[in-house]
């Protein structure tokens, strides 16, 4: 089967076509070349004459430059997603978990400063925002304070000392101020980890 | 600017905005064929002059979660990809056809007042 005139200007426009795409990641060029050859065949289908190489030559126009086509898939386009809001980067968001965790050491304002970030932002529900306020307040300065206790009342120098009968307990009453650390620090951490997830999910 | 260049211009810009909507609102009634939503989109006058755009469109939609497509075997050749409106397509539109409304409704009226129709 010799290639016609119209066969040519085809293959031509898909070879330019191949050249435009060349920005394109390599699955959906190939998905993309594919359709746009398929819109062809479907096209030159419906012609009376599908060898009639003026009529697929118009057709081509039709379809537009392969410049054209490779811009409206690399370009930005209209993003047609329901808005992101103010899209953007999360920035605000991720300072609000940081200082969750770690602002408290700062007297306790940077924690505060958290809290009003977490909740003027638009990018969590509120029952994220409970879970990042009450999940702990004061977040890890919270934990480091009660793992502090926990360790000052094995680790009392008057214990160590035998000073004046300090109440220094034994090693099994020790044990629950340990769990007690243990989870005080685990929750920030959870906490923040379920924030996060969640600035990921509402994307 | 020459006049058919500038209401050229014009006719793009409102299409642009406009033409996922109108996509949405095609696949939202049936599945279809990319080649065959191009030709219903290519009916209405104005509304496709780079039919190839549509397949990066159809992409975008895909991606967005608002357009779902499956394969269909077909007759005349291999399968075909059809394309439909998902839920959230069918929401993303009903947003936009309000606003377009009110909106149209607006701009018809400020032009009636001006030529005072």
């Amino acid at each position: 089967m010799t290639r016609t005139a119209a066969d040519e200007a085809v293959d031509h426009y898909l070879d330019r076509l191949d050249e435009a795409l060349a920005g394109v990641p390599g699955s959906r060029r190939v998905e993309l070349a594919h359709e746009i050859a398929e819109h062809i065949a479907d096209a030159r289908r419906e012609l009376p004459a599908r060898d009639d190489e003026a009529a697929v030559r118009e057709l081509l126009d039709r379809l537009g430059t392969p410049e054209e086509i490779a811009a409206a898939e690399l370009g930005p386009g209209d993003r047609p997603a329901p808005a992101s809001a103010a899209g953007g980067g999360d920035g605000r968001e991720k300072l609000a978990i940081v200082l969750l965790l770690v602002g408290g050491f700062f007297a306790g304002i940077g924690w505060l400063a958290g809290v009003v970030l977490l909740w003027l932002s638009p990018r969590w529900r509120d029952r994220d925002k409970l879970i990042g306020t009450l999940l702990i307040p004061g977040g890890l300065t919270t934990a480091f304070v009660v793992v502090a206790l926990a360790l000052g009342t094995t680790a009392d120098p008057a214990c160590a000392l035998n000073i004046a009968e300090p109440d220094c307990g034994d090693s099994s009453s020790v044990l629950p101020g340990l769990l007690l650390a243990a989870v005080v620090t685990l929750l920030p951490l959870a906490s923040a980890a379920h924030l996060l997830r969640a600035l990921r999910r509402a994307r | 600017m020459a006049p058919d260049a500038r209401d050229d211009a014009l006719l793009a810009q409102l299409r642009r905005g406009v033409l996922q909507y109108c996509v949405l609102a095609l696949l939202a009634r049936e599945r279809r064929y990319a080649f065959d939503l191009v030709r219903a989109l290519g009916a209405v006058d104005g509304m496709v002059t780079t039919e190839g755009t549509i397949y990066p469109l159809l992409s975008r939609l895909r991606k967005a979660g608002l357009v779902s497509t499956s394969w269909q075997e077909s007759s005349s050749g291999p399968p075909r990809r059809y394309y439909e409106t998902t839920t959230a397509g069918h929401a993303e539109l009903a947003r936009f056809t309000a606003e377009w409304r009110t909106f149209a409704r607006g701009v018809d009226q400020l032009i009636e007042e001006e030529h005072g129709r």
